[in-house]
C-alpha cells in the first residue's frame, strides 16, 4: 500500500561454511508502514540480528547466499549496489546497537563521529555547521551541556548518556526507518526506560518507523504496536501487541510469555521440559482488525 | 598536567634503567676471563708494561671503585682510550655515531613508509590477492637475515642493475660538506649542495633497506592483524552502517585505534634494527658505530666495546621514550584517565 | 594415538602454510640427524682440502658446488644445519627455564620480588639483543660456538620472563588459584602446578617461533666471525666467507644463506600455525 515503508518478501539467507550450508533465515515475510513501531522478538540465534544487516546491505561476503525481496520505499534493495546503499545508510535508514560505548570509536571525540553522520545529510557541510547542528540536536533531547559531550571521548560517558547520544546520532537526519538492535540490553533497567522513552519520542516526532529487535518481552510490551515472533529463522507468529499478549496463538510465543518472571509471586515460571520443535508448528497469524 | 607527570616519570625510569645497563655492561667487561691489559698490549708485552697499563686503567682496584671512576669519567665525557684506534673513545663515537644514526633513521623511515601501508593494504583487502602478495613479502622480510638481504640487494641493485651504490656514504669523487652535525643529509642541506644531498640519500637506500626489511615484515604483519581485529569491532560496523567513506574508515577510523599496539612494537623493532646495523654496516662498509663495534670486538678493545654498547643502548632507550609518547598521544584513555 | 585425527591438528591444518612449515621443519630435522648417511661427502666437514676441485660451480656431483678449498658445499650446509639446530635447542634450553621461573616468581610471590625481578628484566630488555650478545662474546677470550650459545641465551631469557609474568598476572586472580591457596597449597605448587600449565600454549608457540629467530641471530653472529670456528661448517660463517667473492662465486654465499632462510621460515610458519591453533598472542 502507499503507506508501506518496508516489505520483506520470502527472505532467505544462508551461509556456506566448512560443515555445509547453514540456513539462517527461511523465507520470512514482514511489513512495516510509515511511522509504525514493530518488534521482532526471538531468542539468540533466531536470525533477528542478521535481518538488520541485510536491510543495510552489510552482508556481501563470498559465502553468503540471499534470496527474496526487501522492498524499501517501493524499491527492492536486497541486491542494491554499494554506492546506492551508501546514500541510504545514515540517511533513510539508521541503526542503533546494543552497547552504545562499543558503537562509538574510542579514540575519537564525539564531535568527530557526529560530523561523519552529518556528512550524510550534506556531504559538503563544514565542521562548524556540523558542530552547531549536532549541539542543537543534543539540546532537543534534554542534554544540558552539549559542548561538553561533543568534546568528550566515549569512555567518558555513562552507558545511559552514551545511548542517548547514539540515538540522537541515529535520528539527526530524520530517517524513514530506525533499526534498533537490542538497544537496551546493555543498560541498567532504570536507564533502559529512559532510552526507550527517548526513542519513542523522537521517532513519533519525525514519523520514523522503528524495527525493534529484542528478546525482552517487557520492552516489546512497552514499545511496539505490531509484533513478529521469530524462531530459528522462521516467523512463527505475527499480530498486534494486544493480540500477541492477550491471545498468543503459537506454542513458542506462549512459552516466551510464560518465561517472563511475574512480580505477583507465583514462583518460578512454568516451563516445559520437553518442548516440541517449534519450527515444525505452522505460523499463527492473527486476523487483522 | 598529566602528560607532564607521565613525561617526568618516564624519564626517571629511563635514567634508572640507564644506570642499570651501565652496571651490567661494566660488570660484563670486568668479570670476563683474561687480563684486559695483556690482551690489549698483545703477547709480546713485558710484565712491566702490562702492570703499568693496569695501573693506568685502575684495574687493580675494587669493582666499586672502578665503576665509580667509570661513571665519573662518563659524565666528564671521558670514555677512555681505545686500544684499537689509539684515540679517545669519545672522539671515535663522535666520528662514527652520526653515520649509524642517519642509517637507522633511514631504516626507521622505510619501515614506516613501506611497512604500514603494506599492512594497511593487507588488512583492508583481506584474503584477496593483494593481501597474499603483501603477506609473502612480509614473511620473507621476517625470516631472512639482514645480512642475506644486504647481499641480495647488493646483487640485484648494484651488480645486476647498477642503480644504487654499495659502499661508503658518499661517492669518492665528491667532497663532503662542512662538518656540523655529522649527518650528511642535514650538513649538505645547510651547505646548500643538493647534489651531495642526493648522493648521500642514494647511498643510504640499500643499507637502510637491508636493515629495515625484517622490521618492515614485522610491522606489516602486525598492522594487518591489528587492523583486522579492529575491523571486527562494533564501532567499525557502526561506521559502515552510517556510510562513513570506506577510505576514511581504513585510513582514519580503523587505523588510529589499530596503530596503538603497532607503535609499541615499532619501538622494539628499533632494537632489532640496531642489531642488524652491525651486519649491514659490515657488508656495505659503512663507517658507523656498528662497524666500529665489530672491529673493537675483534680487537678486544674493552673501552671501545663498553662505549659502543652504552651508546647504542642509550639510543634505544631514547627511541623507546619517544615511542611511549607517541602512544600517549594516540590513546586518549591513558592521557585523560586518572 | 593418531595425532592426525585430533581436533587440534584439524584446526592447525586449516592453513596450508602451517603444513608446509611443518614439512620444512621435519625435513631439515631429518637431514640434520641423518647427515652422515645422506650427504655425499661427510669427510669434507673436518679438516679436508682438495685444491684440484676448488671453487667449482654447482654440478651433478656437487649440487651446491665446492668452496675455496674444494669442499662440497651441500654436505657442509647439511652439517651446518646440525650446528644451527643445536644452537637453537641449547639456547632455549637455558633461556626458557630461567625466564619462566623468573616470570612465575615475579608474577606471584610478592610485590617486592615483582619489582626487583621486573626491573632487572627491564634492564636486560633495554639492551638490544644483538648488542648484548655481541658485547658478551666480544668480552670473552676466544669466540666459539659455546660462548655464542651462552651469549644468546643471556639476551633471550628476559622475553620469557615478560611473557610468563604477563600470563601469571592475569591468571593469579582466577578462582582456582584462590581455591588452591585456601586449601593451603604452597607457593611453589601453585606456580608450577596451577599457573604454569596455563602458560603452556603460549610457551610452546613462542619456543617454536624462537627456534627460528635464535638461528637467525646465531647465524648473524657467525657472519661476523663470532660463531663456530673453522673447519666446523656454520651457515653464517659460510655466507660471510663467500660474501667477498660475490658475484662470481655466488654459490658460496647464496646456498648457505637460503638454507638459513629455509629453516627460519619453517619454524616461523609452524609457530604461526600454533598461534592460530591456540589463539594466543606472544
Amino acid at each position: 500500500m502507499f503507506n508501506s515503508l518496508l516489505k520483506i518478501e520470502d527472505l532467505e539467507l544462508s551461509f556456506k561454511m566448512y560443515e555445509g550450508i547453514s540456513t539462517v533465515l527461511k523465507k520470512i515475510n514482514m511489513e512495516l508502514n510509515k511511522g509504525e513501531k514493530v518488534a521482532l522478538v526471538g531468542e539468540s540465534g533466531s536470525g533477528k540480528s542478521v535481518t538488520t544487516k541485510l536491510i543495510l546491505g552489510l552482508l556481501n561476503q563470498k559465502n553468503v547466499y540471499k534470496a527474496g525481496k526487501i522492498i524499501f520505499n517501493q524499491r527492492d534493495i536486497l541486491n542494491l549496489s554499494e554506492k546506492d546503499f551508501k546514500k541510504i545508510r545514515g540517511n533513510n535508514i539508521s541503526i542503533i546497537f546494543q552497547d552504545p560505548t562499543a558503537a562509538l570509536n574510542p579514540v575519537f571525540k564525539i564531535k568527530n563521529q557526529f560530523h561523519e553522520v552529518n556528512l550524510n545529510y550534506n556531504n559538503k557541510i563544514s565542521r562548524k555547521d556540523s558542530y552547531v547542528r549536532s549541539c542543537n540536536a543534543l539540546e532537543k533531547v534534554s542534554i544540558r551541556d552539549p559542548e561538553r559531550i561533543m568534546e568528550s571521548y566515549p569512555f567518558q560517558l555513562s552507558g545511559g548518556l552514551a545511548q542517548r547520544v547514539v540515538i540522537t546520532m541515529a535520528m539527526i537526519n530524520k530517517p524513514d526507518l530506525l533499526l534498533a538492535d537490542e538497544p537496551s540490553t546493555a543498560l541498567d533497567v532504570t536507564v533502559q526506560n529512559q532510552a526507550l522513552d527517548l526513542m519513542d519520542d523522537l521517532t513519533s516526532q519525525t514519523n520514523t518507523a522503528v524495527l525493534l529487535i529484542t528478546h525482552n518481552m517487557g520492552v516489546v510490551r512497552k514499545f511496539a504496536e505490531k509484533v513478529y515472533v521469530i524462531y530459528r529463522g522462521v516467523i512463527v507468529e505475527e499480530g498486534t501487541k494486544k493480540q500477541i499478549f492477550e491471545n498468543p496463538g503459537h506454542p513458542y510465543t506462549i512459552a516466551l510469555l510464560n518465561s517472563i518472571p511475574k512480580l505477583s509471586g507465583e514462583g518460578l515460571p512454568k516451563h516445559d521440559d520437553n518442548p516440541p520443535d517449534y519450527a515444525l508448528i505452522p505460523k499463527y497469524t492473527h486476523k487483522s482488525l | 598536567m598529566l602528560a607532564l607527570q607521565y613525561f617526568l616519570k618516564r624519564i626517571g625510569v629511563s635514567i634508572i634503567v640507564f644506570f642499570g645497563v651501565s652496571i651490567v655492561i661494566f660488570c660484563l667487561a670486568r668479570l670476563i676471563p683474561g687480563d684486559p691489559a695483556r690482551i690489549a698490549l698483545g703477547p709480546f708485552a713485558t710484565t712491566e708494561m702490562v702492570e703499568q697499563l693496569r695501573e693506568t686503567l685502575h684495574l687493580n682496584e675494587s669493582l666499586f671503585i672502578q665503576y665509580k671512576i667509570f661513571i665519573v669519567n662518563l659524565f666528564h665525557g671521558d670514555l677512555g682510550i681505545s686500544t684499537y684506534t689509539k684515540r679517545p673513545v669519545l672522539v671515535d663515537i663522535i666520528a662514527y655515531f652520526p653515520a649509524t644514526f642517519e642509517l637507522v633513521l633511514m631504516s626507521g623511515t622505510l619501515m614506516l613508509l613501506i611497512g604500514m601501508p603494506l599492512g594497511i593494504l593487507s588488512g583492508a583487502y583481506k584474503d584477496t590477492i593483494v593481501d597474499h602478495i603483501a603477506r609473502i613479502i612480509s614473511l620473507l622480510g621476517v625470516v631472512t637475515p639482514s645480512f642475506l638481504w644486504a647481499i641480495i640487494l647488493m646483487l640485484l641493485f648494484s651488480y645486476l642493475m647498477p642503480i644504487f651504490p654499495v659502499s661508503e656514504r658518499l661517492n669518492e669523487t665528491l667532497d663532503p660538506p662542512k662538518l656540523i652535525t655529522g649527518l650528511l643529509l642535514i650538513d649538505s642541506l645547510i651547505d646548500g649542495s643538493l647534489k651531495i644531498f642526493g648522493d648521500a640519500l642514494y647511498h643510504l637506500v640499500l643499507p637502510g633497506l637491508a636493515i629495515a626489511m625484517p622490521a618492515i615484515g614485522n610491522v606489516s604483519r602486525l598492522t594487518r592483524t591489528n587492523l583486522s581485529d579492529i575491523y571486527s569491532k562494533q564501532y567499525i560496523e557502526f561506521a559502515k552502517s552510517y556510510a562513513f567513506s570506506d577510505f576514511k574508515i581504513a585510513t582514519k577510523y580503523a587505523l588510529k585505534p589499530a596503530s596503538i599496539p603497532t607503535v609499541t612494537i615499532i619501538g622494539l623493532d628499533f632494537a632489532f634494527m640496531l642489531g642488524n646495523a652491525f651486519l649491514v654496516e659490515t657488508v656495505f662498509v659503512w663507517p658507523g658505530m656498528a662497524k666500529y663495534g665489530v672491529e673493537v670486538i675483534l680487537a678486544k678493545d674493552l673501552n671501545g666495546i663498553i662505549a659502543t654498547a652504552l651508546v647504542l643502548t642509550t639510543f634505544f632507550l631514547i627511541i623507546n621514550m619517544i615511542v611511549d609518547f607517541v602512544v600517549l598521544f594516540l590513546n586518549p584513555r591513558i592521557s585523560l584517565r586518572d | 594415538m593418531n595425532i592426525f585425527k585430533s581436533k587440534y591438528f584439524y584446526k592447525y591444518s586449516q592453513n596450508p602454510l602451517s603444513i608446509i612449515g611443518l614439512i620444512i621443519v621435519l625435513l631439515v630435522l631429518f637431514m640434520a640427524i641423518f647427515a652422515p648417511l645422506i650427504t655425499p661427502f661427510p669427510e669434507h666437514v673436518g679438516p679436508f682440502t682438495d685444491f684440484g676441485n676448488k671453487s667449482k660451480p654447482p654440478s651433478w656431483q656437487n649440487i651446491f658446488g665446492t668452496d675455496k678449498i674444494g669442499r662440497d658445499i651441500f654436505t657442509r650446509v647439511i652439517y651446518g644445519y646440525r650446528i644451527s639446530l643445536s644452537l637453537g635447542i641449547v639456547v632455549l634450553a637455558i633461556a626458557v627455564p630461567i625466564g619462566t621461573a623468573m616470570g612465575l616468581c615475579a608474577g606471584y610471590i610478592g610485590k617486592k620480588t615483582e619489582i626487583i625481578l621486573m626491573r632487572i628484566t627491564d634492564i636486560f630488555l633495554a639492551i638490544p639483543a644483538l648488542v648484548l650478545a655481541l658485547s658478551i662474546i666480544g668480552l670473552l677470550d676466544r669466540p666459539n660456538l659455546f660462548y655464542t650459545m651462552i651469549a644468546v641465551s643471556m639476551a633471550w631469557w628476559p622475553w620469557y620472563t615478560r611473557l610468563i609474568y604477563n600470563i601469571t598476572r592475569s591468571v593469579r586472580t582466577e578462582g582456582y588459584i584462590s581455591a588452591a591457596e585456601i586449601m593451603g597449597a604452597s607457593k611453589f605448587h601453585i606456580m608450577f602446578k596451577e599457573i604454569l600449565p596455563n602458560c603452556l600454549p603460549s610457551l610452546l608457540t613462542k619456543i617454536t617461533l624462537d627456534l627460528g629467530f635464535v638461528i637467525l641471530v646465531g647465524s648473524s653472529l657467525s657472519f661476523l666471525g663470532l660463531g663456530a670456528q673453522a673447519p666446523t661448517p656454520d651457515l653464517g660463517t659460510m655466507v660471510a666467507k663467500g660474501a667477498s667473492l660475490l658475484p662470481t662465486s655466488w654459490w658460496f654465499s647464496l646456498f648457505p644463506g637460503f638454507a638459513i632462510l629455509l629453516i627460519v621460515l619453517g619454524f616461523n610458519l609452524v609457530g604461526d600455525g600454533l598461534k592460530d591453533m591456540f589463539d594466543v598472542d606472544v
